[in-house]
């Protein structure tokens, strides 16, 4: 009797950590997935990790570009993104590139609240992702369902943003860091493009500066590829980056100095930073970067 | 006799459940987090969970870093999770000099949010512990309200 008692109780124990287990599991396996071989490993960073310590990957937001575009009262321009076709580009290295410039045209259209146009984009980064087997995070249905309602859109730059997020952070992760990497530079060099694009149209004096603090993060981002350089591929891309980065060199940075300001509005702690950064880029300099960052980007898109 | 194996195994049941509703998980804390930017638009969100510090050591923290541009107004939020006993705090450097921090020393208050006026493009460095160097998760996001 004890016997049959205690075999019962083993069952239902073992019924229950089977329960827990599944679910443990399941909340693990929602960022793992099968890489093929011949994927994985081909992009763990060279440099070392003191190194990359005081680099800053997350440089490829383009927010704030797209917010001062938009808020020069400049007409969205449709010919200013890259097209949507995708079945020309073959080669993980063109894919990722592409996913970036896509990334950053999506926060354009995002923030002139085009989402119709925004669908298309959406479409073609499902492919490119898929391609590049970070489909996963990318929750394409819906975001489908959003960019049809358009009282949705801050749901939509949300979901969106946070599934780039996801991709770039599981492809650092998971040794793909020259993926993530391209990312970065696609989504750079897009935005460098569409504000020169912007400023040939609109002289703003914070549309100048804001191309001529580019400098900063273009240091950064060369370090980056130059992790991978020994890639031909990626040899070719820092050799184009190399010019634009010779150009930056001229743009003269200051800085003035100054403490920050502490207040609490509202339960929030709000700082007023006095430390500022004076760009200076002169006209003909301007012209060049601008030239030469859409001679790239055009190259990069096959255009 | 069955209805004891029965009783157990509901009691069973409830236990997990109860488990699996309970616990708050990082991606529960990014979403919570975020529906507190109000006007503000997402970027990024970043998830620090930390083990208590040793005796006589130092709290222990976690950086990441971001390129914040001039003339922006950027909003953080920091939001600690019940489940553990530490709350989150965040401190924000540039050239390694200390920008802000959201814990107030004089009076041991934490401040969930900061509203930063950036003036000065270049990169960010975030780190957060917890205080006390209690162990802790917590969900920072960083989110943009506007050009200045």
């Amino acid at each position: 009797m004890i016997k049959m008692r205690f075999k019962h109780l083993t069952y239902i124990f073992i019924l229950f950590f089977v329960m827990i287990s599944c679910k443990s599991s399941n909340d693990k396996n929602s960022d793992e997935f099968n890489v093929p071989d011949s994927v994985a490993n081909q992009g763990v960073l060279e440099i070392s990790e003191q190194a990359m310590d005081n680099v800053t990957q997350n440089i490829s937001s383009n927010i704030e570009t797209a917010a001062l575009i938009k808020n020069l009262n400049v007409p969205f321009s449709k010919e200013h993104l890259a097209p949507t076709e995708v079945d020309n580009y073959n080669t993980q290295f063109d894919q990722a590139l592409l996913l970036g410039v896509y990334g950053a045209d999506l926060g354009y259209l995002n923030m002139y609240s085009k989402t119709t146009v925004a669908l298309d984009y959406l479409s073609s980064i499902r492919k490119l992702a898929n391609s590049l087997n970070v489909g996963q995070f990318f929750d394409f249905n819906t975001l489908q369902r959003l960019a049809k309602n358009d009282e949705n859109l801050d749901s939509l730059m949300y979901i969106s943003q946070r599934n780039f997020n996801q991709m770039d952070q599981y492809l650092r992760e998971n040794n793909r860091s020259n993926l993530s990497t391209l990312m970065v530079a696609g989504g750079w060099i897009e935005g460098l493009y569409l504000s020169g694009k912007v400023f040939k149209n609109r002289p703003d004096p914070k549309l100048r500066e804001a191309i001529g603090e580019q400098k900063i993060i273009l240091g950064d981002l060369m370090i980056l590829l130059k992790n991978f350089e020994k890639d031909p591929d990626f040899a070719g891309l820092i050799k184009d980056f190399e010019r634009l980065d010779e150009l930056f060199k001229k743009v003269e940075i200051s800085i003035e100095r100054g403490e920050p300001e502490r207040q609490v509005v509202d339960g929030r702690l709000v700082i007023k930073q006095r430390e500022k950064s004076i760009v200076t880029v002169p006209d003909e300099l301007l012209d060049k970067i601008i030239n030469e960052s859409i001679e790239i980007r055009n190259k990069l898109i096959n255009q | 006799m069955k209805r004891f194996y029965i009783i157990i195994l509901l009691l069973l049941l409830t236990l997990g459940f109860l488990n699996s509703t309970q616990a708050q998980t990082g991606e529960e804390l990014v979403n919570m987090c975020t529906e507190l930017t109000e006007d503000a638009t997402y970027m990024e969100d970043f998830t620090v969970k930390l083990s208590d510090a040793a005796p006589g050591e130092d709290p222990p923290s976690q950086k990441k870093s971001y390129m914040l541009k001039k003339n922006t107004h950027y909003r953080f939020i920091i939001c600690s999770s019940r489940d553990y006993p530490g709350r989150g705090i965040l401190k924000i450097y540039n050239s390694k000099k200390l920008v802000t921090s959201n814990y107030v020393e004089s009076t041991g208050k934490i401040i969930p949010t900061i509203d930063f006026k950036c003036h000065k493009t270049g990169p960010y460095h975030f780190w957060v512990e917890f205080e006390d160097g209690k162990e802790g998760l917590a969900v920072v996001v960083l989110s943009f309200v506007k050009r200045l």
